[in-house]
């Protein structure tokens, strides 16, 4: 198996679980917060909140902008 | 005896400058920092630039908010005005989501128009750069903005289920700074070892790949402001 394959994996890998965590935590009962439940914690600070969107305004800026 | 307000405004410069030392030390401004080198020796001094002077305005505000307002200080009394450090209220996010709500429709239009527009430019070109910078520049300084609302607690959350999606977060990161590290250098891509920059490039290289990521980017920022 090459690197290529191994590191592309891995990313598919996070991603998986990732969404089953997210869809566990959707269920009756759960004690796993969901993804919208951890970004509202974590942007109920003010430098949490200006942290998570200074991240999304670096990732559309590292993609696009010179 | 009563101090005037610009001494008291002085006096609180002064205290928050001292304070700023100490402001620095915070996981979220130190990894902000951190992030400014690294986009500074992988050659990105723009984005670096960016990086440090939002961990440096971070460390400030934090250094700020540990400081009593001039005028309550110089009236030696509570304004009774929320701070500007204080979180959220339930009512204020209950607020801002009805806008938003009403908002949505005239949104996803022109945000299906900036997609369209702004996805027929190159990347890297200029006229990408100020288009993606404005909306960037604008929801970093909303934030800011809505963030001195009224006091609230936050609801707790399960310290296991918290530590599952710390697993998935920090290891995703962790697997991405692996890739870049194993790159040639840290300015040159590896096919063997590629990092998600390299692996959106294919889809970044045509019109409707960028108005499809513009899209998604700009409807990632509604659903945090929402937050």
């Amino acid at each position: 198996m090459s690197s290529h394959v191994i590191t592309v994996g891995g990313y598919l890998l996070f991603l998986a679980l990732g969404i089953g965590l997210n869809v566990l935590a959707h269920r009756r009962g759960s004690s796993i917060p969901t993804m919208g439940a951890m970004f509202t914690r974590i942007m109920h600070s003010r430098t949490g909140r200006i942290a998570v969107v200074a991240w999304w305004a670096w990732l559309g800026m590292h993609l696009f902008s010179k | 005896m009563p101090v005037s307000a610009p001494t008291a405004r002085h006096g609180a410069f002064a205290a928050s400058l001292r304070r700023f030392p100490r402001g620095l030390v915070h996981p979220v401004v130190l990894t902000f920092l951190v992030a400014a080198y690294f986009s500074y020796v992988s050659g990105d001094a723009v984005r670096a630039v960016y990086l440090l002077a939002v961990g440096l305005a971070l460390a400030w505000d934090r250094a700020r908010r540990h400081v009593p307002a001039p005028a309550a200080t110089a009236a030696g009394e509570d304004t009774g005005r929320p701070g500007r450090m204080a979180m959220f209220s339930h009512e204020s996010v209950a607020r801002r989501q009805a806008v938003m709500t009403r908002l949505l429709l005239p949104a996803v239009v022109t945000g299906l128009a900036y997609a369209l527009a702004v996805g027929s430019f190159r990347r890297y070109s200029w006229p990408a750069t100020i288009a993606v910078c404005i909306p960037a520049a604008a929801g970093v300084i909303v934030a800011w903005w809505v963030s001195a609302g009224s006091e609230s607690e936050p609801e707790p959350l399960s310290r296991a289920g918290v530590a599952a999606w710390a697993v998935v977060w920090i290891g995703a990161s962790a697997w991405e700074l692996t890739a870049l590290y194993l790159q040639p250098n840290l300015s040159t891509d590896s096919y063997a070892h590629p990092t998600l920059s390299y692996l959106a490039d294919p889809v970044l290289a045509s019109v409707p790949g960028r108005a499809v990521v513009l899209f998604g980017w700009l409807a990632f920022g509604w659903y945090l402001a929402r937050r």
